[in-house]
């Protein structure tokens, strides 16, 4: 799964990143890191930027980022 | 003289805990990275003379962006005596990596956990003790903001680092969890009840860019309802000046030399000097909206419109900065990591017509 698939509200675990990329490691600094939780608190309109929480920290993830990560729910 | 860098990611209040002990007014904003240029500032540090330099915010050491590469050269073509780690006391789990990254380059560090009121105020708890243990650094709770726990750093100093011997060989992600885990105390429910609440209003899908519009426009109303009278008093001010004062004292120049002093420098100054008061309301309001945090919400409402320019959130702040006056929304755009981001930001910030700019878009082909 990835992280666009999620609705708003739903909570999953990252599992890592579809490419790798020196951007990843901003992801991780970010909090988007293996093994973590991952919250959608709201999607905007138009394919706009997700908001999402990971630990105490929010973060506005464009879609095109938001696509690159793969998530696992149970 | 002995050199104390401030290294931590970006919003962690580095540039306040850096104006704090320097009693300087280096703006303090609310996006990664603000503090490009280098400020730096000599200071008595627990007796000795000590040049504090303030980093830009990073997230690591790999050098993806400008600001890390910054970092990495300045800390590479630098001898430094001591490193003041700045963190986030409420984003502890995701700072601590770059702590070790840091201490693995084997400057001593100082970790100051900042915000430790807001932490508190979310319910988190710190075993600080055991943290400083674990790390083998000081870490110290402090709040720039209210100037809390700043006392204690000049005890610290000179307290003897022990960097381990293994550290090289730990990875950060892993230690740094480890350290997390045993030290830090998360409530089960975050205090945030607040911020959930009106996050939900003023994102709301339906309902949060007019809302966005309505507070623009009342700002705006705001700052040129207050300015303008200001601004036309000083005009006439300045025309008063010139025809009842200076002219008299030039009676007897040259025509061609009192045109030039008058209809040129003297017209062009007061020009300028009329909208000081507009820039200064415009920067008052602007610096309260944005440590209310909603330029980010505003950001997040746009960000889809701007990608289609091919810009982004920070952009549209930049863009908006850029109505009351081009220049400070120009100096901001430094904020950019990417060049041709920043490049295709300020060529369109003077679309957003600063009202003296507006002037002069219309002079050109019309002139009066």
């Amino acid at each position: 799964m990835i992280l666009t698939e999620l609705s708003e509200g739903e909570i999953a675990i990252v599992e890592g990143f579809v490419k790798q990329t020196s951007f990843n490691d901003r992801l991780i600094a970010l909090g988007v890191k293996k093994n973590k939780e991952i919250k959608v608190i709201r999607k905007s309109s138009f394919d706009g930027p997700l908001h999402v929480e990971v630990g105490t920290t929010q973060l506005m993830l464009r879609n095109l980022v938001a696509k690159e990560i793969i998530i696992s729910q149970e | 003289m002995k050199k104390t860098v401030l290294i931590g990611m970006p919003n962690t209040g580095k540039s306040t805990f850096f104006n704090k002990i320097s009693g300087a007014s280096a703006r303090v904003g609310n996006w990664p990275g603000i503090t490009v240029d280098l400020s730096s500032i000599k200071t008595l540090i627990n007796g000795e003379m000590t040049e504090l330099i303030d980093l830009p915010g990073i997230y690591n050491l790999n050098g993806y962006s400008e600001d890390e590469e910054v970092v990495i050269n300045f800390i590479d073509n630098n001898k430094i005596d001591q490193v003041f780690f700045i963190m986030n006391s409420t984003q502890i789990d995701r700072q601590l990596p770059l702590a070790i990254s840091i201490q693995k380059l084997g400057v001593p560090v100082i970790i100051l956990a900042n915000m430790i009121d807001e932490a508190k105020a979310l319910g988190i708890t710190f075993d600080f003790e055991q943290m400083t243990k674990l790390l083998g650094c000081p870490v110290l709770p402090i709040s720039a903001k209210y100037g809390q726990g700043l006392e204690k750093i000049n005890n610290t100093i000179n307290a003897p680092k022990k960097i381990k011997a293994d550290l090289q060989a730990i990875d950060e992600q892993l230690l740094s969890q480890k350290i997390f885990d045993k030290t830090v105390n998360m409530p089960l429910i975050l205090n945030d009840k607040k911020t959930k609440l009106l996050d939900s209003i003023f994102l709301h899908p339906f309902f949060g860019i007019p809302i966005f519009l309505t507070i623009i426009f009342s700002l705006f109303q705001f700052i040129y309802t207050l300015g303008a009278p200001i601004q036309e008093y000083m005009g006439d001010f300045f025309s008063y000046l010139q025809i009842h004062h200076l002219q008299d004292l030039s009676a007897n120049l040259p025509p061609l030399l009192k045109s030039f002093l008058f209809d040129g420098l003297y017209a062009g100054f007061t020009t300028v000097a009329a909208f000081v008061p507009i820039i200064i309301i415009f920067f008052f309001v602007m610096t309260i909206v944005e440590d209310s945090g909603y330029f980010s919400r505003a950001a997040f409402l746009m960000d889809k419109l701007m990608e289609k320019m091919g810009l982004d959130g920070r952009g549209f702040v930049m863009m908006l900065m850029g109505y009351g006056c081009n220049v400070p929304a120009l100096m901001g755009t430094k904020i950019m990591r990417n060049q041709n981001l920043r490049f295709l930001t300020m060529l369109t910030i003077p679309f957003s017509f600063a009202q003296q700019g507006f002037r002069f878009f219309c002079s050109l082909p019309w002139p009066s």
